[in-house]
């Protein structure tokens, strides 16, 4: 690794920040796409100097752009994302039928090894797929029209597709998760669907243990074990050991099991890593002390600290908002709604303050170079 | 064709690489609708920005005005006279939102 870029997207663009092989010294970037929301922004694995980003406003609606050389240039690509064939129902808030209306991408996923191809997770919920570096995107409908669709209905960021996780030992392999339906998983490269939600239990449903309904926050897989997965729920940290066919929660002895991102540190498989939240309503972290907990053993979690606000933080870390990179120790990088951005280079015994006083992240992704 | 002056929010400039105010060639029947059709020709970057991809329709938080006035939402309508003369630029304008 010759050094890391950092990237993230805020409420009012979106900032690169990088660093040398040792990840000691910094440079961040001016604002990128100044004055627009970048729900994302993510660089392709097969070419780091690739990067795609997604922004939007409620004026313009969606820009898609992508980047050849790093971010120093631009170039506009598609931003035609159109449901495919009859469009029906999904269930709104108050249980009435909704009609699906595309209003943002959330989520941007380039291909582990196919360099021109990437998917986009859009709101409301659909997966698209574009095979010409985001040109022209054509719809994976068979998860949009899966029966259990008619009864998804929004969480309280609207009807979004905001995880798509690629499994790297099988290409044809897609995890996605659908705030407030749950996850789903294609082993046919996404010409059919499965719901993946048992072992998930949510109070706000009727029936608690439903097929679908589960407001899944995020999932992560390590590259090394595929079949494992992580999970954080709206409440709930669950673990998967067959695929995400079954969930068991982990949650132990987190100060609360809330919360939106979920990672996995580089170097251990079995370290998962979470931000608890104090609650739904309450979306900053108990007593005013932002901690990553990581994974130490079965369901028994350890507080990071070092380097972090540990008074006064009421700032909340978003499901897109933490990324590692692939260096030893690992990395970890994640970004507040308060406009920070904080990063370990020891996979979490201490972190560094990248940034204070930025937009509110939105998401934050690592590309190694 | 009939070479207008068109005038852009700021967003748009900046995504478009475009001064503030630029000139435009609108083809017959010079409709407000073939202004869009035709800036979002002349400047690719700008498709998607200023009509609902799917209505085809002006997006619901942006003003067409000319004249010192809002020219409404029906894209059939006709560039004002003032705008077709040259004497003044169209005006896209972002609704105000917020305080």
């Amino acid at each position: 690794m010759n050094g890391v870029r950092v990237l993230v997207g805020t409420r009012k663009g979106a900032f690169i920040f990088t660093s040398n092989d040792s990840r000691t010294a910094w440079q961040v970037s001016e604002p990128l796409f100044a004055g627009w929301e970048v729900y994302h922004i993510k660089a392709s694995s097969a070419d780091p100097q690739r990067i795609y980003a997604a922004y939007s406003t409620a004026w313009f609606g969606q820009i898609v752009q992508r980047s050849d050389d790093g971010g120093a240039t631009w170039e506009t690509v598609g931003n035609e994302f159109k449901y495919s064939g009859e469009v029906g129902p999904h269930t709104w808030y108050d249980g009435t039928p909704h009609p699906w209306e595309f209003r943002r991408v959330w989520h941007l996923e380039p291909h582990p090894t196919e360099r021109d191809t990437v998917y986009a997770g859009v709101e409301d919920a659909a997966l698209f797929v574009s095979k010409d570096a985001g040109v022209t995107w054509t719809e994976l409908s068979a998860l949009r029209t899966h029966e259990s669709a008619p009864r998804w209905t929004p969480g309280a960021g609207g009807l979004c597709l905001h995880t798509i996780v690629l499994d790297p030992s099988r290409p044809e392999r897609i995890y996605t998760a659908i705030s407030a339906s749950g996850c789903f998983r294609s082993d046919d490269s996404g010409a059919s669907w499965t719901p993946i939600n048992r072992g998930l239990v949510s109070s706000h449903l009727p029936e608690g243990t439903a097929e679908v309904g589960h407001c899944v926050h995020r999932i992560a897989l390590h590259p090394s074990r595929p079949e494992t997965l992580f999970m954080q729920k709206h409440w709930d940290v669950m673990r998967s050991d067959n695929g995400g066919d079954d969930w068991r929660e982990i949650s132990g002895n987190l100060p609360t099991d809330f919360g939106f991102v979920v990672g996995i540190d580089p170097g251990d498989p079995e370290r998962a890593f979470v931000i608890p939240i104090k609650s739904d309503s309450e979306h900053f972290p108990p007593e005013g002390k932002l901690r990553v907990y990581a994974l130490e053993g079965e369901d028994t979690w350890h507080a990071l600290t070092v380097g972090l606000p540990q008074e006064n933080f009421y700032g909340n870390v978003l499901r897109d908002a933490l990324a590692t990179d692939t260096a030893s120790p690992g990395g970890i990088y994640f970004g507040t709604t308060s406009g920070a951005v904080y990063a370990s280079r020891n996979a979490g015994a201490s972190f560094e303050t990248l940034a204070e006083h930025l937009p509110a992240v939105l998401s934050v992704e690592v590309a190694a170079l | 064709v009939t070479r207008i002056r068109v005038e852009l929010p700021h967003l748009l400039r900046r995504l478009a690489g475009l001064e503030r105010e630029i000139e435009l060639e609108v083809a017959p029947p010079q409709t407000l609708e073939a202004v869009l059709v035709a800036l979002e020709g002349a400047h690719p970057a700008l498709q998607g920005t200023l009509r609902d991809p799917l209505t085809g329709g002006l997006r619901p938080l942006l003003i067409l005005a000319a004249e010192g006035r809002d020219l409404g939402v029906d894209l059939k309508c006709p560039v004002p006279e003032r705008v077709l003369a040259r004497d003044e630029a169209l005006l896209i304008i972002g609704s105000v939102m917020g305080g």
